[in-house]
């Protein structure tokens, strides 16, 4: 289970976009890499909203993933009223689960949304 | 970079040993070769314990570290009397005046950590609360500042009024909620007396706008019909809270239920309190706090070493959270003051027969004996020898006490009752008016109330009475009367300890009271502060806020809805989970 994890967190680390590619006679199936916007419904909280607030965009190969364990992609607050609601990430082919942290300020962080099954064709 | 990555994730199944107070994404780390530790950031999706391990695990590091976090300076007002305040501040302080014996002192750190919640917000100026209760004394020393500014005040048809002092009055219709009780201004205190003015207690919002609006009288008396109104009152001038510590058993009210709706959905929290009697409310419902919505917090009341009072209700599907509710100081509107006692012996006439009431000197009769019985007033006559009164009866028994009530701005009586009739046929009725004669007989409105049963059977109960109609007369009659029907009798009626008080109005009064409605307040200003820090929190998200950032108590396992005592700081830095996920495979 450690293995599987660790190569599945390789892929998601080398991947830079663009698609891969087979030979003719190679009988592996073809593995792209695809980007794919993440959006969701800003949070309320001030803190959230504000210098040290955010998101993290998270994902897993299972609706019950946990978060601490997950390669997080940082949303954090730039400037303006709200934290950005949205991000593009990049997914590798495959059926993929992504759940959305806020935290604010140093040491608050929300539990994980509700896990979102992305299938990446 | 690669190999550093895969470093953390293997780090990250190790087990979590340090508290969150720290700065995420740093760690400190001193190599024994060199002589002060380095600041090392890490990525901040990573385990920091995790890595810590990691880190020591190299012989040649002495030690990693969190990047812990300190505060400079705890933020404490210099109210006088924040020291008394344990629910604050819980330093095991042993509370002036207290009533409530158990646990005081109580438990160090058994408060709702609003010293360190203060560091993040005292404020909640842009917050109003509405204190549905018997008005507030807007001209207390401690809460004047903080009294919502009525001057573009609506009614509660949603009209505009002209200006309000501070709120609306609906026991009397005018625009002056002046507190002739004394509960409504503590309440007003606990959310919101001035903080760190050097004067009196500190309320959980150092600075607000509390909205007087009195839908209870003198003895804290209040409908359904001025409750709704005051409900309305608050939705048309701006609350954002509204604490109502009050309630009432029986069947479920369908107007005021409708009100409260009204209410939430017009973005206000109401906060409520679970009730004092000691029982469960999901098997007898108090109202409003058994009201199924989601907008409504209902509390209970928990000791200075947060054990469930003993007096609070509970309910483990209809009250949600826990809060301070004994010995709770703060303001009050004055002071209450004895003015006759009566042992009627003497004074008193009866209609229309004679010698059916008797006056009872204390520690005579059969069953009635020395050393410590009171004077009383019986019927039957021989209500001491366990005797019975008689059917069919309408028998009155008044006296007048004149002017005693003087200048004073308020005057209610009370008296212990013994009450054993036949319930729902016979009843003790009680009345007063500004007569020389028997003061049934001269208004309708000199009934306050027809008794036929009352409190726990073989004990006493004390009642209170407003005299009202007598404030500023010449005379002052007060009359019972016992109405028997024409079947079954039982042992009547003792009456004791009578007693007219006089209430003196006064701007720097403080004093000590329990009840879960001195925790419900405690949730409302808690409500305010949490809006006040995100303005744009719905409803939902301040319940949320509240019941998810506090400490589980064992004492309310099984009874409350959520276990939990509410803790201010917890539910600031609570945030909550974002919603509405959505994808796009581009």
């Amino acid at each position: 289970m450690t293995k599987n994890f660790l190569v599945l967190l390789l892929f998601i680390s080398c991947g830079g976009g663009g698609s891969g590619s087979s030979s003719p006679t190679d009988p592996t199936p073809t593995i792209s890499t695809k980007n794919v916007l993440i959006s969701w419904t800003a949070n309320r909280e001030t803190k959230v909203n504000t210098t040290n607030g955010g998101y993290k965009i998270c994902t897993g190969t299972s609706a019950t993933f946990t978060v601490s364990l997950a390669s997080c992609t940082d949303v954090p607050y730039v400037s303006g009223t709200l934290a950005p609601t949205s991000k593009t990430i990049q997914l590798t082919t495959g059926t993929w689960y992504v759940k959305v942290v806020a935290y604010g300020g140093l040491t608050a962080s929300s539990t994980a949304s509700t896990a979102l099954q992305v299938v990446v064709p | 970079m690669m190999k550093l990555f895969i470093l953390l994730v293997i780090l990250s199944y190790s087990l979590t040993i340090f508290s969150e107070d720290f700065v995420k994404g740093e760690i400190l780390v001193k190599m024994k070769s060199r002589k002060h530790s380095t600041k090392i950031k890490i990525r901040q999706d990573e385990d920091i314990n995790e890595v810590i391990e990691e880190f020591e695990r190299n012989p040649n590091v002495e030690y990693a570290q969190p990047n812990y976090i300190y505060h400079l300076q705890s933020t404490t007002p210099n109210d006088p009397k924040f020291t008394e305040s344990w629910g604050l501040k819980n330093s095991a302080q042993t509370v002036t005046g207290a009533t409530y014996t158990t646990n005081n002192p109580g438990t160090v750190g058994k408060d709702m950590n609003l010293i360190n919640a203060w560091d993040l917000v005292t404020n909640c100026n842009s917050i109003t609360v509405a204190v549905l209760d018997s008005g507030v004394n807007y001209n207390h020393e401690d809460l004047s500042a903080n009294m919502w500014n009525g001057i573009n005040c609506r009614d509660q048809n949603n009209l505009f009024l002209g200006s309000c002092n501070s709120g609306y009055d609906f026991v009397d219709s005018d625009k002056s909620p002046l507190d002739l009780n004394g509960h409504g201004t503590h309440i007003a205190g606990t959310i919101g007396a001035v903080g760190n003015n050097s004067l009196g207690g500190v309320g959980v919002c150092w600075n607000v706008k509390i909205m007087a609006v009195r839908v209870a009288n003198v003895v804290g008396e209040l409908t359904t019909a001025s409750v709704i109104s005051g409900i309305n009152f608050a939705r048309y001038n701006g609350a954002k809270v509204i604490n109502m510590s009050l309630g009432g058993t029986g069947s479920e009210d369908t107007a005021y239920k409708t009100a409260i709706t009204n209410a939430i959905n017009d973005g206000i929290v109401v906060v409520v309190s679970a009730g004092n009697s000691g029982v469960n409310n999901d098997t007898t419902p108090m109202w409003p706090c058994s009201f199924n919505l989601s907008g409504i917090i209902c509390v209970a009341a928990v000791d200075q070493a947060y054990n469930l009072a003993t007096f609070s209700n509970y309910g483990a599907t209809s009250v949600d959270v826990a809060a301070p509710g004994t010995n709770i100081y703060n303001s009050t509107n004055g002071t209450w003051s004895s003015l006759q006692t009566d042992d009627f012996s003497t004074g008193w006439t009866q209609s229309p027969l004679a010698n059916v009431w008797k006056s009872v000197a204390s520690g005579s009769g059969a069953s009635c004996v020395a050393p410590n019985y009171p004077a009383l007033l019986t019927l039957p006559n021989n209500w001491c020898a366990n005797g019975t009164y008689a059917n069919n009866l309408d028998q009155r028994i008044w006296k007048n006490f004149g002017s005693t009530l003087g200048t004073y701005d308020a005057a209610k009586f009370e008296v212990d009752v013994f009450l054993d009739l036949q319930k729902d046929n016979d009843y003790l009725g009680i009345a007063r008016w500004n007569v020389n004669s028997e003061p049934y007989a001269a208004s309708s409105s000199a009934l306050k109330a027809s008794l036929s049963e009352l409190g726990t059977s073989g004990s006493a109960t004390t009642v209170e009475y407003d005299l009202d109609p007598c404030k500023g007369q010449t005379h002052c009659s007060i009359g019972f009367i016992l109405h028997s029907n024409a079947s079954t009798v039982n042992f009547g009626v003792a009456l004791f300890n009578f007693v007219i008080k006089g209430l003196t109005l006064a701007t720097n009064s403080y004093k000590s009271l329990n009840g879960t409605s001195m925790a419900a307040p405690h949730v409302a200003g808690l409500a305010a502060l949490i809006r006040s820090y995100n303005p744009n929190y719905t409803v939902s998200d301040t319940v949320n806020a509240i019941i998810n950032g506090g400490d589980n108590a064992t004492s309310l396992s099984g009874k409350t809805v959520s276990g939990k005592t509410v803790n201010a700081y917890g539910s600031l830095i609570y945030i909550n989970a974002p919603t509405g996920l959505s994808a796009t495979v581009q």
